[in-house]
């Protein structure tokens, strides 16, 4: 089930302004994020993934390789509207 | 992905090879013996190479970190085990002469040994990456500002991939 994805602008700005990626690195981590919108139930409710000292938040990370790179896209996502079908994005890091 | 099925795979041929070398026979392993014991090697390696191309596609499209990090893992378990079981059949072939006859599992062997270790090289570069501290966020903050974003209606909806790729993807 898919989810609609809230994105903060600031998360939409970094986004969109990394520098150094190419054309299918870019398309990955745009993957990356769209990923975050079909999150199974069983991932999103894993205390594993669950932040610490945030209930209504979970992180979740991906990799992918641009060129010789491997990214990590973390993300932190508020699922306190799930069962309305949407999830928060309030923060990204592309390391 | 790496499915779990070539590392239970490889697992078991690394202990069969294991058995083998340690029966009472050890040290007496016929030509014919080892070629079968490199045969094992080399389906171990082309299953580790197999999965090791499994991560490089998931790893060109994207993969989430802790599933990942779940199959590397239980991978580089199985490579490891593998060339344990290289190193247990080198010993036995180093006592073994090469001749036209057992040139080629001699050969063989080492291409294994060769090809199982590049494997775990690229497994232990993926773990380092994985390894990596994770940023330190005040997420108090992340949440304040979230919530001021959020009142004021400030928040961009995607409902699909398409519309990720067009604004993302746009030159402002």
């Amino acid at each position: 089930m898919r989810y609609k994805l809230d994105v903060r602008p600031a998360v939409r700005a970094y986004l969109h302004d990394i520098q150094g990626l190419s054309r299918r690195g870019r398309i990955a981590m745009y993957s990356a994020l769209n990923d975050a919108a079909e999150v199974s139930d069983a991932f999103r409710t894993d205390p594993n993934n669950r932040l610490e000292g945030d209930p209504s938040c979970f992180l979740f990370e991906v990799l992918f390789r641009d060129g010789r790179r491997i990214h990590r896209l973390l993300l932190r996502v508020n699922d306190s509207a799930a069962e309305y079908g949407v999830l928060s994005v309030d923060y990204a890091d592309l390391t | 992905m790496i499915t779990e099925t070539p590392t239970l795979l490889m697992r078991a041929l690394a202990d069969s090879v294991r058995r083998i070398i340690n029966s009472p026979d050890e040290g007496r392993v016929s030509k014919a013996d080892l070629a079968v014991l490199v045969r094992y090697l080399r389906f171990a390696l082309s299953e580790a190479r197999r999965a090791h191309r499994a991560a490089e596609a998931a790893l060109t499209r994207g993969v989430e970190a802790g599933e990942f990090r779940r199959r590397c893992n239980l991978l580089l378990t199985a490579v490891n085990d593998a060339l344990d079981a290289a190193s247990h059949v080198r010993r036995v072939a180093d006592g073994i002469q090469m001749t036209k006859e057992n040139s080629v599992p001699l050969l063989a062997l080492g291409a294994a040994e060769d090809g199982l270790g590049e494997t775990l090289a690229a497994l232990t570069s993926y773990l380092a990456v994985l390894d990596k501290p994770r940023p330190v966020v005040d997420w108090a903050s992340v949440s304040e500002q979230a919530a001021a974003d959020k009142a004021a209606g400030r928040y961009i909806r995607y409902e699909s991939y398409g519309e990720i790729l067009k604004d993302l993807s746009s030159g402002t």
